[in-house]
């Protein structure tokens, strides 16, 4: 059973290295369920699975180039997959250092379901802050962040990689901590 | 995020599919980044008429030389293989075998530097620094073909983290470099072998991690537009 797929799903991963969609997509068919499984299994927090199963997902999209016939598919999908994961913890620990509680501020907690963009409900401090940023900045960080969508999804909805996506963002996010932190020295007379 | 959102990004991958040309073995690779390097010493050796010393005895009655010769030839050989393999998802174990083994192998190296300064005599600090950045040059320009060679592979490549494959080919290829140097080179001297010879690898993997980690970023921009 294990050995018939390993050998369907290294067929059709030659297939889409040499450009066939329909075995992509019957791959990709296969995998979905797989990565989710293998994910979830290694991830408490069920929306950050699912974005790490985009992220792998997109992996292999980019890193299609480096799969070779003669080796094991599943290995391959495993060490992709094991990174995604890694990098997600590393970004989460990194972000929870890092950046300015949201909720901490005022802001509501992001819903695993997307909304469409409306009227989040912010502090006005935070309001003040978000507003001052550039239009992609501001753009990154209400998709990200107040929407709760993932980094994949709101790259693609603004037309942007993911890579350019994550640092507009990320900018944002220094910008508007810049521009709280010097609000509260003002007021505080400082 | 939705179940319906991944099933969309999975079309948009399927609609975005264009074919690709499968990255060649490690062995391939390895083998050309050897081919380039060995090309860059025999073309150096002939126009400078310096040839390597494995034919005279007092090369090989050094142990001190003898045991440069081997922590160069270990830890240049293990950083190519860790920078290589990590191109590749599903070779790590491979790349930590090469990362343990040109570990071990720096650490060789500086015990051997100071086991060459303990046991030698004191040297001109003019002509020390002079002759010491003479062979780490030689040994970076030497390093250049077999740098560009690995760097083109992890352009290829999915690295994991760019930054420190790009280090750790870097600090390879300049293993192989100064691996040349210590073959040809007569001066004799302790600070010279750990200044010139034993810290070559560690200093090229600092100086050139960045430059060679953007020239694979721009590489691999241009092979797959991302």
């Amino acid at each position: 059973m294990g050995g018939e797929r390993e050998t369907r799903w290294r067929i059709w991963m030659v297939a889409a290295q040499a450009g066939q969609a329909p075995a992509y997509e019957k791959l990709f068919g296969e995998l979905l369920p797989y990565l989710r499984r293998f994910v979830q299994r290694r991830l408490l927090d069920a929306a950050a699975a699912e974005d790490v199963v985009q992220n792998v997902l997109i992996s292999i999209h980019r890193a299609r180039g480096t799969y070779r016939a003669e080796r094991n598919f599943t290995p391959w999908l495993h060490a992709i997959a094991r990174n995604a994961i890694i990098d997600q913890a590393r970004q989460q620990a990194g972000r929870s250092r890092r950046e300015v509680s949201l909720e901490a501020n005022g802001v509501a907690e992001p819903s695993s379901e997307p909304v469409e963009p409306s009227s989040p409900r912010l502090s006005p401090e935070l309001e003040g802050a978000l507003s001052a940023l550039p239009d992609s900045q501001r753009q990154a960080v209400e998709l990200i962040h107040l929407h709760g969508y993932s980094i994949a999804e709101a790259a693609a909805r603004v037309g942007a990689t993911k890579a350019a996506l994550k640092v507009r963002a990320h900018r944002g996010y220094r910008a508007m901590r810049a521009h709280i932190e010097a609000l509260r020295f003002e007021e505080s007379g400082g | 995020m939705t179940s319906r959102s991944t099933e969309d990004l999975v079309q948009q991958l399927v609609g975005d599919l264009s074919p690709v040309k499968p990255i060649a073995r490690l062995r391939v690779a390895a083998s050309a980044v050897v081919a380039l390097w060995a090309a860059a010493v025999v073309a150096t050796s002939w126009m400078t008429g310096q040839w390597p010393r494995f034919g005279e005895a007092a090369f090989w009655s050094d142990p001190i030389t003898v045991a440069v010769l081997l922590g160069l030839t270990v830890a240049a050989a293990g950083a190519l293989v860790a920078a290589l393999a990590s191109a590749v998802p599903g070779r790590e174990p491979l790349a930590r075998a090469g990362r343990i083994s040109a570990g071990s192998a720096a650490v060789w190296l500086i015990g051997c530097g100071l086991w060459a300064v303990a046991g030698g005599e004191s040297e001109p600090a003019a002509s020390l620094f002079a002759g010491s950045a003479s062979c780490l040059a030689h040994a970076l320009v030497l390093a250049i073909p077999a740098a560009l060679a690995a760097g083109f592979y992890l352009s290829r490549g999915a690295p994991q983290h760019r930054l420190i494959a790009s280090g750790v080919a870097a600090a390879g290829a300049a293993g192989l470099g100064a691996l040349a140097v210590h073959a040809t080179c007569s001066v004799a001297g302790g600070f010279h072998l750990l200044l010139g010879h034993c810290l070559t690898p560690i200093v090229a993997g600092i100086l050139f991690a960045l430059p060679l980690a953007g020239l694979t970023r721009r590489w691999s921009r241009t092979a797959f537009g991302s």
